[in-house]
């Protein structure tokens, strides 16, 4: 199910991106597409017809709150879980990264290294090059126990792509890392795409994700709320800015009485605004509810607005 | 080539995690040490328990006493009991062990008074047989002996009759050479019998008579021709004148008249030596005609004579071939006493002499518990280390990496080659502490090792199955000693199969651990022959292959719906 070309041109991709999704040929050739996928645990239904496609040269986030079923998902997609519905990839070179790291914390780098390429059956590994990219040589016969949380999560990277993957699945990557580590990652994850890699990330930190996924999938109660890339949603919701209100207390009923859009994040209430001239009115309605508010800021809609609207 | 690779990379990475977890690595390799040092100080010894017996006899003959005495001086606690009651409820007690009761004239040799009671809590039941080990060589030496006595009867009967048939041999021998003889004899003379012709020729008694009369007639006829030639002779010289003539024809009448007168005389004598010729004649015809007579009786005898030499002929033939067979029998009997190459009483109440090396000393405890030891160190471990490899690396953070590999018939392989590697260690330092003990058993390691191999398969399968059935590490360790116990209470071991009922003796006889048991006894602690134990072998390797294939599907079926 490719996404319309104009449809991308309307959300402000650039041309070459354009060219890149769409393949030399013009054509939509998607590496992985997941039709009708649905998944319960006993009764309970975690997703429901699910589908969607994920192309060449793209990072792909699927997006969501704790417990939506982003990791079941991502897993059904590698192939880890089984489910209702069809999975259909182009290519069997594919590599994973928990959300947890999975190695062996006993074995060294090197060891977890050797082992799973072993295990795989791979000939030939690029292994220096992968661990001095991610800064991970100098630690070569650490055991894997002793590493930083961010270098243990560097480890399993390295061992997702040891069999050079033309798909990689990332579940949460850049989750309790510090700042450095989590822009390090997403870089690291830019230059993969840029080798024309195709990356599925879920995440539930979406500001993160935001600049760097190509196209977003919004999970929330068993489906998929939206599906786009963050300036198309921007775009369909015609949402240009976003009052961030803060009260002393929940006074803010007056404020948002006539607003379509608007939510709430703990004392603060954000709410969207299309055009300058209802900023403004708003602006003004705010500055006369007087001492209750406590905080007032505008500012450019963020992909973690959309998503609490999209999903409140 | 990529799979050898993949299973033998699993395979390096679960040794070198056991090997990095200390406490995992203590209890592999120390475990089975500590076990064999402990057993090996405990029963590496012949002294007996310390038992304590309670004996009741109402007479203590001298075979009781020689029993008691042994029971004695190998450091047994006897007790004196008056009478069984109070010995009985000296073992409910504890006071003493067990309770032996012997006959009022217990003797070793009389089939009724040779019996020995004991009285024993069932669940001692073991120290019968202890204590029945310490006097066992006594009794084994008197049982010896009498069958010995038994035995030298025998075989002296046994070389009588060798050298009676010896005897008789030549004998009967003999005998069929004569009745050959005899019947060959029989026969030429039967032949020449019948050559015999007995026919005697019609006898003409009258010719006497007519013999008489023609000597008459012809004498009388000559008579007569001279008599006329004389009166010719007379009428002739009557008639001549010639003097001469006449006197010749005178002369010749007169040689006439004189032959006339010797003829007549001499016919008389003829005809008186023709009487008494004919006389003689009649005489011979006579007694040839009794001869003839006689011939024909002895030709009508002929016949009968015949018919009995034939009837003498037909017997001595049926007695040659009696002669034939018995030589026959003897030949096969003596053939048969040749063939008895055992004529030592003490090799015939003994014939089985196996010669078993000793692993120790022989009477050691150690000896006879250590093929347990052995099958507990394979037992537990296949039971309880392969499900913990299982759940290690089901729990482990690196699970989700290896799913996705998707190496499922390595990992399972690997996991089987782990187990039965950590097994090999494990009896590896069993064996090589337990030479401290034994000194070289290298001489029975060869079908002690097949042995272990088959068992050591046949319960790291039977661990992969329950590892791979049991959801949690703890269930499936709980699992794992649950069916050791099972295996173990259902076994040999703990209570003899003997004493359960039939169907499940035939059923039990099938527990793995049981089959082993047997299998090392057999090649390890007596040193018998791999071939004794081939059933036993074949039994439980088909439960391999069994417990294999249930390994693998409980595995893939798992993999299945855990994914």
């Amino acid at each position: 199910m490719p996404v319309p070309v104009e449809e991308l041109r309307e959300a402000g991709w650039p041309e070459p991106l354009i060219n890149e999704y769409l393949g030399s040929n013009g054509q939509t050739q998607p590496i992985l597409e997941a039709e009708h996928v649905t998944f319960s645990f006993t009764s309970k239904p975690l997703l429901s017809n699910i589908s969607f496609a994920v192309y060449p040269g793209e990072i792909f986030g699927i997006l969501g709150r704790s417990g939506v079923g982003k990791t079941t998902l991502l897993n059904i997609l590698a192939g880890i879980q089984h489910s209702k519905g069809t999975i259909t990839t182009k290519t069997t070179r594919q590599g994973f990264s928990t959300q947890y790291p999975s190695f062996y914390p006993d074995l060294s780098v090197a060891e977890n290294c050797k082992y799973f390429a072993r295990v795989a059956g791979l000939e030939k590994v690029r292994l220096r090059t992968l661990l001095e990219r991610l800064g991970l040589w100098d630690t070569l016969h650490t055991p894997a126990k002793e590493l930083s949380g961010g270098m243990k999560k560097k480890l399993d990277l390295v061992l997702a792509l040891l069999g050079d993957p033309e798909l990689l699945f990332l579940d949460e990557p850049t989750a309790d890392l510090d700042p450095v580590s989590r822009q390090y990652i997403w870089r690291f994850l830019g230059h993969l795409r840029d080798q024309g890699k195709s990356i599925i990330v879920a995440t539930h930190l979406l500001d993160e994700a935001e600049p760097h996924c190509t196209r977003v999938a919004v999970l929330h109660d068993t489906h998929i709320a939206a599906i786009g890339a963050p300036d198309d949603f921007r775009m369909r919701l015609g949402m240009r800015y976003v009052l961030r209100v803060g009260f002393e207390s929940q006074q803010y009923g007056a404020l948002v009485s006539s607003q379509q859009h608007y939510w709430l994040d703990d004392k603060q209430v954000l709410i969207g605004i299309r055009t300058q001239k209802e900023a403004i009115q708003l602006l003004q309605h705010a500055l006369q509810l007087g001492e209750s508010i406590q905080t007032l800021s505008i500012e450019q809609p963020s992909l973690q607005n959309i998503f609490s609207l999209l999903t409140q | 080539m990529k799979f050898i690779k993949a299973t033998l990379a699993i395979v390096s990475k679960n040794l070198r995690l056991l090997a990095r977890s200390k406490t995992s690595a203590l209890i592999i390799l120390l475990g089975p040490l500590v076990l064999i040092v402990l057993a090996g100080l405990a029963f590496d010894h012949a002294e007996p328990f310390a038992i304590t017996l309670g004996v009741v006899a109402q007479e203590y003959t001298e075979d009781a006493q020689l029993f008691l005495d042994t029971l004695a001086s190998n450091n047994l606690d006897l007790v004196t009991f008056e009478a069984q009651d109070s010995c009985t409820r000296g073992v409910l007690s504890g006071e003493v062990d067990a309770c032996v009761e012997f006959p009022q004239h217990f003797a070793f040799s009389e089939k009724d008074n040779n019996q020995i009671s004991f009285h024993v809590d069932y669940s001692k039941v073991n120290l019968v047989y202890a204590i029945v080990n310490t006097f066992s060589e006594q009794v084994d030496a008197q049982a010896s002996k009498l069958r010995q006595e038994l035995a030298d009867d025998v075989i002296g009967a046994i070389a009588v009759s060798k050298d009676e048939v010896s005897k008789g041999k030549p004998l009967v021998v003999g005998l069929a050479t004569n009745a050959e003889t005899v019947l060959e004899k029989s026969r030429q003379v039967s032949s020449r019998f019948s050559d015999l012709d007995f026919s005697a020729p019609t006898i003409n008694t009258s010719i006497d008579e007519d013999l008489r009369t023609d000597v008459q007639n012809l004498t009388n006829n000559t008579l007569e021709a001279i008599i006329d030639a004389l009166t010719t002779l007379r009428a002739v010289r009557d008639s001549t004148t010639d003097n001469s003539t006449r006197a010749s024809l005178s002369s010749l009448i007169h040689t006439l008249e004189n032959s006339y007168d010797d003829l007549l005389a001499t016919s008389n004598e003829t005809i008186m030596e023709t009487e008494q010729a004919l006389n003689h004649t009649q005489t011979l015809v006579n007694t040839l005609h009794d001869n003839a007579q006689r011939l024909q009786h002895a030709g009508s005898l002929k016949a009968t004579l015949a018919a009995d030499l034939s009837t003498v002929t037909e017997q001595v033939d049926g007695s040659l071939l009696l002669a034939l067979k018995l030589q026959e029998s003897l030949n096969t009997l003596s053939g048969r006493l040749d063939a008895v190459g055992t004529t030592n009483a003490q090799t015939l109440t003994n014939p089985v002499q196996t010669v078993i090396n000793p692993v120790g000393s022989e009477q050691s405890y150690l000896s006879y518990i250590f093929p347990l030891l052995l099958i507990l160190v394979v037992v537990f471990s296949g039971l309880l280390i392969t499900p913990t490899i299982i759940h290690l690396e089901r729990l482990s953070p690196a699970h989700l990496r290896n799913t996705l590999v998707d190496r499922t018939q390595a990992n399972f392989l690997a996991t089987f080659i782990t187990s039965v590697l950590i097994i090999s260690i494990e009896l590896a330092v069993v064996l090589g502490v337990s030479m401290f003990f034994f000194g070289n058993f290298f001489g029975v390691l060869p079908p002690t090792l097949l042995v272990l191999g088959l068992v050591t398969i046949v319960f790291v399968f039977l661990g992969m199955i329950i590892g791979h059935v049991f959801a949690t590490e703890t269930t499936a360790i709980l699992a794992g000693v649950a069916t050791t116990a099972v295996l173990l209470f259902s076994s040999n071991i703990v209570i003899p199969l003997a004493s359960a009922p039939s169907i499940l003796r035939q059923l039990l006889w099938f527990n793995p651990l049981n089959l082993a048991e047997v299998m090392l006894r057999t090649t390890f602690v007596y040193g018998h022959s791999f071939s004794i134990v081939a059933q036993e072998f074949l039994v439980l390797l088909a439960g391999a292959v069994l417990l294999g294939f249930l390994a693998h599907t409980s595995y893939r079926y798992i993999q299945s719906i855990r994914l």
